[in-house]
């Protein structure tokens, strides 16, 4: 399981953390029992401060996905209620919108970002 | 000539070797410290700065070799060739500059990569401190076992420096090592848990694993090695140990060298991976001259060296700092310690430890002892030395260091007695000497082959 950081990016580095971990929890890349490297390894891999990889951790904890030993090591869960809050469906358009608004103004062409969700969303329904 | 200048030589030599194809064991992405595109190297322009470094390399050589033949300082001219080189590095890393391609932004981590671990364990890397604890515990319950000196440092033709025996002496050449095996241990644990992983997949990663273990198996190796010299001290093992001793850690590491400089730097050679570089996941701009890094926001304390092969440290951590001074500490006062023991001041025998002298031996002093002192005072009254009755290793140190003993001698005026005091706790006779001015003690180790092996002096108030 590879995660991608973009060290260019406008997201914060914690925040980018969170979603890819989180992407590769939902697609189930991340099994429960899986252990995650420790924050020190990831934070020298990454080239980041200690802190924001265990700031990254501990709100997928909060999610309830992700078990933090004392150590600094972190396990995937079971996860069987989501402890997330739910937004309004409004709330996943706004975020959508604001994604493809975003991804076409980098120039990427409206029928290559169409082919993308129609896929996204087939995974989805198959899922 | 003698065999510390050539071995001087022999040095620059095989450093002028490895310098001369540095560039090709360094990760294709990186030019003389440059994040470039590989294909960069096979321009006319990259030709011509190799071929000006290389110019550089051989050209520092000859400078620092006739500079050590004229001034007949081998170290001076070490010094300045390690200018010389690191000189040849900056101007190339700055030719190399106009190169410079953008780095993939793009870092990506292996999350299910396994966890790297010193080989057997840290039980390995502990191992060699332990045999120095129960090489210690044995030697200080033994004293009355162990030769009356014990040599601390070897030269070409066998032991050179020696200390007299006593418990503190043996705990600070037991401590002096296990500081040596514990810096090897923590560089050890370095590479493996505070360096930055740079390939995340394929073959690549499988290399730099390969690559880290290699070198940390050298570490590991060099430290058992360092375990050996207190050995062949204490038990007192014959001077061709130290022989063999030498010959396999040379040996070891230059099979290790090789071995590594063929995988190239993180195993990378030749594994240009056709995408953007990444070179070595650190920036350009953090790095002095291609050769220093300094990153204050980087966790890493350790990164790999871009020119050459192995590892060098973050600047911009303050850990780092913490070593360097812990480092320096040690290593001044080391040699502090030891000298502060064995006050070698003439004679090239290790003098007076702080309360020497034994109450006097009931049989008298040991045959031949105090004509043999008699014979060698006067010898030195008239400028000739005997050193036909002195053991070689001790002529050898008398020659070294007769001007300070003539010095210390002329000072004291005309000799006028001699008169044994007693034996001291390494079994050697004391004497005292009184001249015109002034007087010296002397302690005399029993002839061995009707020669003298042990003599020392110190002046008396």
């Amino acid at each position: 399981m590879i995660l991608r950081i973009d060290s260019e990016s406008t997201t914060p580095v914690y925040r980018q953390i969170v979603d890819g971990l989180r992407v590769a929890l939902v697609n189930g890349d991340l099994s429960p029992g899986d252990p995650l490297p420790a924050v020190r390894r990831l934070a020298l891999d990454i080239g980041v401060h200690f802190n924001t990889v265990a700031q990254a951790y501990r709100e997928l904890a909060r999610e309830g996905w992700l078990l933090i030993s004392a150590r600094g090591g972190a396990q995937v869960k079971e996860r069987a209620t989501p402890n997330a809050p739910k937004p309004e469906a409004a709330t996943y358009r706004r975020r959508i919108e604001e994604l493809i608004a975003q991804i076409q103004a980098s120039g990427a062409t409206p029928s290559a970002l169409a082919r993308e969700l129609r896929r996204v969303a087939k995974g989805l329904e198959d899922s | 000539m003698n065999m510390p200048n050539i071995s001087i030589f022999i040095v620059i030599f095989l450093m002028s070797v490895s310098a001369y194809f540095l560039p090709r064991y360094t990760r294709p992405e990186l030019f003389f410290g440059v994040t470039v595109d590989p294909e960069i190297r096979n321009t006319d322009d990259a030709r011509q700065i190799l071929r000006r470094y290389r110019v550089a390399v051989w050209v520092s050589a000859l400078l620092a070799g006739a500079v050590g033949l004229v001034l007949h300082r081998p170290l001076v001219a070490l010094i300045l060739y390690v200018i010389c080189i690191c000189c040849a590095l900056m101007a190339s890393h700055r030719s190399a500059l106009t190169h410079a391609a953008s780095r993939s932004t793009t870092i990506e981590v292996d999350l299910s990569a396994p966890q790297e671990q010193i080989p057997g364990g840290l039980m390995t890397g502990f191992l060699p401190l332990i045999v120095l604890f129960g090489l210690g515990l044995w030697a200080v319950s033994h004293l009355d076992q162990l030769p009356t000196r014990l040599p601390v440092h070897w030269g070409f033709n066998g032991p050179d420096r020696w200390v007299v025996t006593s418990s503190r002496a043996i705990i600070v050449l037991l401590v002096e090592h296990a500081v040596i095996c514990l810096f090897f241990i923590v560089v050890a644990l370095g590479v493996l848990h505070w360096s930055r992983r740079i390939s995340v997949s394929g073959p690549a990663a499988t290399s730099e694993r390969q690559f880290r273990r290699r070198t940390v198996f050298l570490l590991l190796a060099v430290e058992y090695f360092t375990v050996v010299p207190p050995m062949i001290s204490l038990l007192h093992g014959p001077a061709i140990t130290m022989q063999i001793w030498s010959v396999a850690l040379l040996g070891t590491i230059t099979a290790f060298l090789i071995i590594l400089m063929r995988a190239g730097q993180g195993g990378a050679r030749l594994a240009a991976t056709g995408r953007s570089p990444i070179g070595d996941r650190t920036a350009d701009a953090r790095w002095i001259g291609g050769l220093l890094y300094y990153n204050r926001t980087d966790p890493a304390v350790f990164v790999e060296k871009r020119m050459g092969i192995g590892w060098t440290v973050n600047f911009g951590n303050p850990w780092v700092w913490v070593s360097v001074v812990a480092v320096t500490v040690i290593v001044v006062a080391a040699p502090l310690t030891v000298r502060g023991d064995s006050n070698l001041a003439v004679d090239g025998q290790p003098s007076l430890p702080t309360n020497p002298i034994a109450p006097p031996r009931t049989q008298g002093a040991s045959p031949g002892t105090e004509e043999s002192l008699r014979r060698y005072i006067q010898s030195l009254e008239e400028g000739n030395p005997n050193y036909d009755e002195m053991a070689p290793q001790l002529a050898a140190a008398v020659k070294r260091q007769l001007p300070k003993i003539m010095s210390t001698l002329n000072g004291l005026g005309t000799f006028n007695s001699l008169t044994y005091q007693g034996t001291d706790t390494n079994g050697a006779d004391v004497y005292i000497a009184v001249f015109s001015r002034g007087r010296l003690e002397w302690h005399v180790g029993p002839l061995v082959g009707g020669k003298v092996a042990y003599r020392q002096f110190h002046p008396l108030p």
